[in-house]
Formats: structure tokens, C-alpha cells, sequence
């Protein structure tokens, strides 16, 4: 393990390397700040051009620029109580408080401190579970693939707000995932277009579900856009951030341990992600707190359980999709169309045959955390100016970006309009609660699920009873009935009992 | 309550366009009880009973007075939006790249600024920059944009 991660950290330390890895940072707090963009949105825009890096220096991007983007959003939640990303909406209560008391500087910079230790803490763990839990995927057959498949699949559709319609977005996701060539050498469902006889094409539908939508919700919604540019621009921003002396950061040390286990077991579920986890640690940290009325008021112990347990689900999501292929949340999601689209497997043939790439990912994710903080401490005023770009200037860029990604990569007319045609679809099922991430997933996933089902039946001949003989497979199945039963109980009904606002 | 009403039966339709497709293909070989039409027939019924469910589920809710989405899915510039989507896409094999982008970004630039101010810089000069800026980067990456079918005629 040593000489993989000496050997990662010689090809990040080259300026290529260098390059991507601060670029990937600066797009991630940006686009982590702004409201209304988000990390995933700048992934599913700059993948169709990763396709012109190595795969290992793609990948040194994308991590970057996911932990970035988790941090980024900290920044405009605290200065002007708009988060840029769903995770950050609990920094709000005591982040935002805590700048109205002339206390911004401060909040920042413990924002900053509590994500690179969160960030850092699930890096360890990524680079010492990830290994042991491919050596176990080793042993997986068939029937544990499609269980397990099944179960990623049921995690991510039960953790959104309407189950049902998660259900029907995962079902169709699965069913664009049908369509091309199948094991039988049958063409199915190409409706006459050459283009799909491959199948649906990954790149345009992200590109559509994520980019082009979200440019169609903005225009439609302009009550944001005001709500921003009304923003009094007497608002002092902090010219520099402080950051909290040993003293203050040893005082809060439970704070920051119970955060960065609870953000990396949340991140490490299978469709949890950013949001839930701040929630939850929140919601302990005010629990076990011998003042939990002072919650909402600008408390340090608010600000940095959220901040750690957000940066904190970044390693834990990457651990069962490189080792699984089961992505932890949206971005990862996302992430696990760009192993396909590299040609890369995930799981242990992932670390049997790409090694360099597996331990790129580690090394990453360990030293953007350091990287993000520097540019945060930087320029942190630089980046909540960013966040009020006009939308005027800001839409038609993104767009273009969308356009030129999901034509360039082919070459291919076809596949500009699938992500047009997707962009309106995820607009106006966006609109009515019906989330993209079960759909991308099932669209990735289908496939495999497929044919771990065909494969699985020849060697049962024919018995479904080979998913419960054997004891993994027994194990996902288990795992997507707990998750499927889990559903009829709202976690979050139940937490919303406690003091939060 | 209306467009939640068409979206399940979008779904619906969907899933009886699979099924009735899925009934033409080949029966599984001998060796395997699944076949190419297993998958897709059970993920499509599946589809059909929650796109019911969640029809049934509306009604049911608009009839009751709860949880009433009030909200409508998409204003005059939403559609608008919309519309200038289409026509790019229907122009974009005549005229090209270079002037389709350009007319989306300006037209988007147009919509997204408010009433009573309309940036000159932000509606014509950045989209125009952004454009050019990115056709010359794909060109010297050797990445082909088209120049249209009008146009390729014009030149050669």
C-alpha cells in the first residue's frame, strides 16, 4: 500500500497533476457557493471533457472537485444565508448568526478547519476499509452482484422524500438501461434510431437530467436571482478569514470526532450524501449538548458538527462505489458514468488491474481537503462575490457547456438532442418530486443487474432460492427490505421532533 | 394536480410501450429461464402499477384538499425557454454551431435579465465572446463543430 500511495503522489505532484487537482478545487467551491448550481452539476458538465485527460488525471479532478464543492457552499451560508448546496442548509442556523454578530471571519474559518477535518478523517478511512472491502467483493458471484445491485438501487430511491415516485424513477432508469443490444444479441427498444442500438447514452442523459435542467429551473425561477441581487451591498464581507487558535479547535474535539463518524458511515449508505448527514450530526450535537438552546444562535459546536460531517461523507461515499460500484450520493452517481465512460471496471478488478487510479483517488481525496482550505483562506470574499454573479452571465455559459459536452464527445447531433429532450424531462419531473439520481442509477446499473440475473439463473437452472443460500447475497437482500421498510417510518418526521428550527 | 395527473400517465404510457414492445422478442434458449423480454416486462409492470398508484394517489388528494400542489410546474418564460430549445435543435443542422449557440445564449441572456434593465454587454457581447471563445478552443483541440448545411453549401 505504501509504494501505491508514493507512487499517486508523484503523479499528482506533476504540474499536470498540479493543474487539474487546484483547477478541480477552484470550479468546486465555485460552483459549491453559487446557490442554485452544485457540485454534481459541475461534474455532469466537465465529464464530457475529461474525456481528453488520463483517466487517472480525470479522476484526480473529479475528487477535488467534489470535496471542494461540499466546502464551497459553507462560505455563501455563512456571509449571506443562502446555502450553495443542500449539505449546507444546516451551516445556516449558527454560521449565518454568527456573521450577523460580527463574527464572520471566525465562522469561516472554523467552517474551513471543521471541513478539512472531516475531509480528512473519511480519506483515512477510504484508503484503509476500501482495500478490505474489495478483497470481500472477491468472493461475490452473480447472485451477489444483482442483490447487491438491487440494494444500491432500493437505497437510493427510499431515501428520497416520495418513495413511490423514487420507485418510478428508478424503474425508468432501468428500463433506458434495457435498450440496444442485450447478452441474447437482441436489439431492443431502439425505435428505429442506429444511435441507440448501443443503448442510451450515458453522457447526454447526465448532461440533460442535471446541466440543462437546472438552466430551465433558473430561467423559469427568477425570485432567486432577485433574492440575490438584492442582497444589500453594504454586507461587509470578512477581507480574510481567521482561523481558530489550538485552543478553541482542541475544545471542540468531540464535536469534530462524533461529526466525521457520523458523516462517513452516512456517506458510506448508499444514497444518503451531504444533506443527511449535517442533519443528523446536528441534530446528536444538540442532543448530547449541555446547552441545546443555544443552538441556532451562533454556537461554534453547531457550525463545525455540520461542516465535519458534511466534508466527512466524501471519503465514505467513494467506499462502495470503487469497491462495489454502488454509488454513495448524486455525485458519486455521477462519478460512476465516468469509470464507464474511462472503460474502467469498479470493484476488485478496479484495484486488481488500476491500481495507480485506485490509490490517485485516495491520495486525492486526502490532499484536496488541504488545497480547498488554502483557497478558501485565500480567497473566500473572492468566492461570495462569485456566488452573486448575474444569472444573465452565468446561464448562458452553462448552457453552452451543456450543449458543446453532450455534442463534442461523438460528435453526434443525436445525442445533443437526447440531452435536450432530457433536460426538459428532468425539469418537469424535478418539479414534481421525482429525483435524477435514481435514474441515472438505474440507467448505469441495469445492465449489470441484467446479467447477474441471467447468469445467476443458469447456474441455478432456473432456481431463484440461489439469492438466499448464499450469505452475502441473503445479506443485500436483507439490507434492501430493512431499507424498503424503512420508508414506512420518515426518519426525518422523527428527527424534526428535536429543537431544530 | 393536472400535469402530476399527465406525468403518471406518461409513465404509464411508457410502460405499456415496453411491454407490448418486449412481447416480440425471442423466448429465452434453453439453457436460461430469463430472457431478453424478462427484465424489461417486470421493471415496466412495475413502472405501470406506481404510475397508477401515484395517479389514484392525486386525485385522490385533489379530492380531499390535501397536500394540493398550487404551484404551477412552469411559467411563460419556462415555455419560452423551452420553445427556444426546439429551435435551436431545428436549426442547428442548417446554420451551424456558431450562430445556433449564439442564438440561445443571447436569448436566454434576454429572459433571464430583468424587465426594466437589459444589459446590452450581457446580452450580446458575452454570449458572442463565449461562443467564439469556446469554437476556437474545439478547434484547436481539433474538435468538430459543424458549420451547417446553409453554410457548408455557401463555402464549398
Amino acid at each position: 500500500m505504501l509504494s501505491g500511495i508514493l507512487s499517486a503522489i508523484a503523479l499528482i505532484i506533476t504540474p499536470k497533476g498540479l493543474f487539474v487537482l487546484f483547477l478541480g478545487a477552484i470550479l468546486g467551491i465555485v460552483f459549491g457557493a453559487v446557490p442554485g448550481l452544485t457540485g454534481t452539476l459541475a461534474l455532469a458538465l466537465i465529464l464530457p471533457f475529461t474525456y481528453a485527460l488520463d483517466a487517472y488525471l480525470a479522476f484526480i479532478f473529479m475528487v477535488s472537485l467534489y470535496t471542494s464543492s461540499m466546502y464551497g457552499g459553507s462560505l455563501t451560508a455563512i456571509a449571506i444565508n443562502i446555502p450553495g448546496a443542500p449539505g449546507n442548509v444546516c451551516t445556516t442556523l449558527d454560521g449565518h448568526p454568527m456573521y450577523l454578530q460580527g463574527r464572520g471571519a471566525h465562522a469561516m474559518g472554523l467552517a474551513t478547519i471543521s471541513s478539512l477535518i472531516g475531509g480528512v478523517f473519511s480519506a483515512i478511512v477510504l484508503t484503509i476499509a476500501a482495500p478490505q472491502l474489495a478483497k470481500l467483493a472477491i468472493r461475490f458471484g452473480p447472485p451477489e452482484y444483482f442483490s447487491l445491485t438491487v440494494f444500491g438501487i432500493t437505497a437510493v430511491i427510499t431515501m428520497g422524500k416520495d418513495k413511490l415516485k423514487g420507485l418510478i424513477s428508478g424503474c425508468f432508469g432501468l428500463l433506458l438501461g434495457t435498450m440496444g443490444i442485450d447478452a441474447f444479441s437482441t436489439l431492443r427498444f431502439n425505435f428505429g434510431i442506429q444511435m441507440l442500438n448501443v443503448g442510451m447514452p450515458l453522457l447526454p442523459v447526465v448532461v440533460g437530467l442535471f446541466a440543462f435542467s437546472q438552466v430551465i429551473e433558473t430561467i423559469n425561477n427568477e425570485k432567486q436571482d432577485k433574492l440575490l441581487e438584492n442582497m444589500s451591498s453594504d454586507n461587509v464581507l470578512p477581507s480574510r478569514m481567521k482561523i481558530p487558535g489550538l485552543r478553541s479547535l482542541l475544545r471542540l474535539w468531540k464535536t469534530f470526532l462524533s461529526g466525521a463518524i457520523i458523516g462517513t458511515f452516512i456517506g458510506f449508505l448508499p444514497g444518503a450524501g451531504g444533506s443527511i448527514s449535517a442533519f443528523v450530526a446536528y441534530n446528536v450535537e444538540q442532543k448530547f449538548s449541555k446547552h441545546p438552546e443555544k443552538f441556532g444562535t451562533g454556537i461554534d459546536e453547531g457550525l463545525a458538527s455540520v461542516e465535519t460531517a458534511n466534508n466527512a461523507t466524501c471519503g465514505g461515499a467513494l467506499i462502495p462505489l470503487i469497491t462495489l460500484g454502488i454509488p454513495g450520493d448524486q455525485f458519486a452517481a455521477v462519478m460512476l458514468g465516468a469509470f464507464i465512460i474511462h472503460g474502467l471496471p469498479v470493484g476488485p478488478l478496479l484495484f486488481m488491474e488500476n491500481k495507480n487510479i485506485v490509490y490517485a483517488i485516495f491520495v486525492t481525496t486526502f490532499i484536496s481537503n488541504f488545497v480547498f482550505v488554502l483557497l478558501g483562506y485565500l480567497g473566500s470574499k473572492q468566492v461570495i462575490k462569485a456566488a452573486r454573479i448575474r444569472k444573465s452571465l452565468l446561464i448562458p455559459f452553462i448552457t453552452l457547456m451543456a450543449i458543446t459536452g453532450s455534442f463534442a464527445t461523438e460528435s453526434s447531433f443525436i445525442h445533443m438532442t437526447i440531452a435536450v429532450a432530457f433536460g426538459f424531462i428532468g425539469y418537469f419531473l424535478k418539479k414534481h418530486d421525482y429525483q435524477a439520481a435514481p435514474i441515472v442509477l438505474g440507467l448505469v446499473l441495469s445492465r449489470l443487474l441484467e446479467d447477474a440475473l441471467i447468469q445467476s439463473s443458469i447456474m441455478s437452472r432456473g432456481s431463484w432460492l440461489i439469492f438466499v443460500k448464499r450469505p452475502l447475497s441473503l445479506l443485500f437482500i436483507i439490507l434492501s427490505l430493512l431499507f424498503m421498510l424503512s420508508s414506512f417510518v420518515d426518519v426525518r418526521k422523527l428527527l424534526s421532533k428535536s429543537k431544530i428550527k | 394536480m393536472i400535469s402530476e395527473i399527465i406525468i403518471g400517465f406518461c409513465f404509464f404510457g411508457m410502460s405499456i410501450v415496453f411491454i407490448w414492445g418486449a412481447k416480440n422478442f425471442p423466448s429465452p434458449p434453453s439453457y436460461s429461464v430469463i430472457g431478453s423480454s424478462t427484465l424489461p416486462t417486470g421493471i415496466a409492470i412495475t413502472m405501470a402499477i406506481c404510475s397508477l398508484v401515484v395517479i389514484g394517489r392525486t386525485i385522490k388528494n385533489f379530492k380531499l384538499k390535501t397536500n394540493v400542489l398550487n404551484e404551477k410546474a412552469i411559467n411563460q418564460q419556462g415555455i419560452i425557454a423551452i420553445g427556444i430549445a426546439i429551435v435551436f435543435l431545428i436549426v442547428f443542422p442548417y446554420v451551424g454551431f456558431l450562430v445556433s449557440s449564439t442564438f440561445i445564449l443571447v436569448s436566454y441572456a434576454f429572459l433571464l435579465q430583468a424587465k426594466k434593465e437589459k444589459k446590452f454587454f450581457d446580452t450580446l457581447i458575452m454570449p458572442l465572446v463565449y461562443v467564439l471563445l469556446i469554437f476556437f478552443l474545439f478547434k484547436f483541440l481539433n474538435i468538430y463543430l459543424p458549420i451547417g448545411k446553409l453554410f457548408y453549401k455557401f463555402f464549398y
